[in-house]
């Protein structure tokens, strides 16, 4: 009944209205290379400040699963991904526009992305009110548990380099320190500025951390040529369609339970599916010829962990990345908080967002199938025009919280520090979530510490399970670094 | 580069270890702490950046270092300047206000991107200003940073 009132809800001119906008923004994003999901989102977000809160999430949400719809256009058409979870679509996809068969890899690609994500909007509205009930047992120690494990898998997730993905951590819960402390009212680190005693905003540090950098790093790329063939018929046939719509499932069912954890972004699912489909196959010599499998699996898996990051969002309060990091920013600048107690304070936004899932999958066929031939046309448009363009939106994005120009300079320091980061190829989610989780990790580490001392950590089941299951992820992902193919670089993803 | 790096983690650490140490020692009078304070979380996590500081100066293990073959130095003086053009611009923000800097900084960053004719930078530039005003100012009734002119 709640999900049917949340549809019910969407089914309203305006939030249709601004689901639509959202997955064309999205769409957009994932066409244009060099912009990212995490990147848009916090560059649109202060401008969102100004619209009524579910529209803007549900408009901020659609560009999330958008983009994640759009980058295979490119992939497919002209061998450039728009977004790094379409890498794998390109080994496949561009094989079959060569052999004219384009539109059956786009055709693939829209039909498996729409499976995955109507699979994954179901699973959010029947798994997510429970995850919500069960956490309303969690007190401090639980939460400490559960940021603890959320940071270590993300550390150990991203990147090669474990010391790089812990320093970038480890940076993030300090500078979330800078400014006055809550429990006590006493300044850190303000080394005696009034503007430093309000802290970092965690708006302008995104806006630099992913759009100014992203800028800079894209800059020093060159002008994309568009491919002028031939689209060939839509739909595969026969033996083709029932190819390509099992690896869709396949996709799904690999990229959804592993999208819940931290740190799983869809670039990395993408690439577990288009091994698991070479590895399952009779001819995996093959891949990389312009086998459709190799097209719907990835897209599909990129598409079921976009959606299944929803699920540790609404019901935990848990981002596990940058682009959901940024989204759980939106909520809070709305003065919603969440978590368990999302589905019970405000069960109707919580509804509208997942209904408005349902809906923004069908729009996002419908723009993806038809539109083809257009969004591979915007990515004609060369940097050169929308880098300075860029730049200036994400200015008034860090001014427009606090109508500082302090929060502008911060941005433009955190832009240099992400560039120098991307080129240096040290991770950027551990710093940001270490950013954002920094306030509740610490405040819950205190609370729990004044309720029981430090053995109330390992007392209470849910908090002992949780790092331990830190523990044990941390040392089953340096494993299975290792034995990630060289052209699986997470560090070298521009896509969060 | 991996000294390089090193060095600044253990700045970074070292100051977060005088901060948390400072918090840890002088504790204000008449304010109620909790069991740790304000300080000793800063310690942990400033001292746990202490090890990974250490292991990076001394490059322990391997290094996983990307060399770029032949980096295009144009490419990057181009990013220096794009840098050194939003520095400028938010400098001139405080003087002109955020439009008659945002033209001034479209123009400048187009040139350095690489758009040759001054007619078509100064129409795209004059089209992007405009269409930013109308959207956040006159639809989204934003607050932008005013100046001289504007």
């Amino acid at each position: 009944m709640d999900l049917i009132n949340g549809i019910m809800n969407v089914l309203s001119p305006m939030n249709l209205l601004f689901s639509f906008i959202g997955c064309v923004l999205g769409t957009l994003v994932g066409v244009l290379p060099g912009l990212g999901t995490a990147s848009t989102l916090s560059i649109l977000l202060p401008i969102t400040m100004y619209m009524d809160p579910t529209r803007s999430i549900i408009m901020l949400a659609g560009i999330y699963y958008g983009a994640a719809y759009g980058g295979s256009t490119t992939s497919i058409l002209v061998n450039i991904p728009g977004e790094t979870s379409s890498v794998c679509t390109c080994f496949d996809g561009f094989p079959m526009t060569k052999q004219g068969r384009a539109g059956q890899a786009l055709w693939i690609a829209a039909v498996g992305s729409f499976i995955a994500g109507t699979f994954g909007v179901i699973m959010l509205s029947i798994i997510g009110p429970g995850i919500a009930k069960y956490a309303l047992k969690f007190g401090p120690p639980e939460y400490f548990g559960l940021i603890f494990f959320s940071l270590t898998t993300l550390i150990s997730l991203s990147g090669t380099s474990l010391i790089k993905g812990m320093v970038a951590g480890l940076m993030g819960l300090l500078a979330a320190t800078v400014g006055v402390d809550n429990m006590t009212g006493i300044t850190r680190f303000v080394f005696g500025s009034i503007a430093m005693m309000r802290g970092f905003e965690i708006i302008p540090i995104v806006i630099g951390l992913f759009g100014i950098s992203e800028i800079l790093t894209s800059t020093e790329e060159g002008i994309r040529k568009i491919y002028e063939g031939k689209l060939g018929k839509m739909m595969p046939r026969g033996t083709e369609l029932k190819k390509g719509l099992l690896a869709s499932i396949r996709g799904t069912l690999l990229g959804f339970p592993l999208g819940v954890l931290p740190g799983m972004v869809p670039a990395l699912t993408s690439f577990l599916s288009y091994d698991l489909e070479k590895k399952i196959s009779k001819t995996p010599e093959k891949f990389g010829t312009g086998l459709i499998e190799g097209v719907a699996a990835p897209e599909s898996a990129n598409n079921a962990t976009a959606q299944a990051a929803y699920i540790p969002l609404l019901s935990l309060g848990i981002p596990t990345g940058p682009a959901m990091a940024v989204l759980l920013a939106a909520f809070i600048m709305y003065g919603l908080q969440p978590g368990p107690l999302l589905f019970q304070e405000n069960a109707d936004l919580a509804w509208t967002i997942i209904g408005s899932m349902y809906i923004g999958n069908v729009f996002l066929l419908i723009l993806n199938l038809p539109l083809v031939g257009f969004w591979a046309r915007i990515s004609l448009i060369p940097y050169k025009f929308l880098g300075p363009a860029i730049i200036c939106i994400c200015v008034i994005g860090a001014y427009s919280p606090r109508n500082t120009l302090f929060d502008v300079w911060v941005a433009i320091g955190a832009g240099i520090v992400g560039y120098l980061m991307r080129k240096k190829k040290w991770p950027l989610p551990p710093l940001i979530l270490g950013f954002i989780l920094g306030p509740k990790l610490e405040l819950s580490l205190r609370q729990s510490m004044s309720m029981g001392g430090i053995s109330i950590l390992f007392s209470r089941y849910i908090s002992l399970v949780l790092i331990l299951l830190a523990i044990f992820a941390a040392i089953v992902s340096l494993k299975f670094k290792r034995g990630l193919s060289s052209a699986i670089r997470p560090e070298d993803s521009d896509d969060y | 580069m991996a000294q390089l790096e090193g060095v600044l983690i253990l700045v970074v650490s070292l100051i977060g270890l005088a901060e948390g140490v400072r918090l840890t020692v002088f504790k204000e009078p008449y304010i109620l702490y909790d069991v740790i304070g304000p300080g000793y979380y800063i310690v942990i996590i400033s001292g746990l950046l202490f090890i990974p500081g250490i292991i990076r100066l001394l490059d322990f293990g391997k290094t996983n270092e990307h060399t770029e073959p032949g980096e295009n130095k144009g490419m990057k003086m181009r990013v220096v300047l794009l840098f050194g053009a939003l520095v400028l611009y938010i400098f001139l923000m405080t003087i002109f206000g955020y439009f008659p800097a945002t033209l001034f900084f479209l123009l400048i960053s187009f040139r350095i991107l690489g758009v040759k004719s001054l007619i078509t930078n100064l129409v795209g530039s004059t089209a992007v200003a405009g269409a930013y005003y109308v959207i956040f100012i006159k639809y989204c009734h934003m607050v932008l940073p005013r100046g001289m002119f504007y």
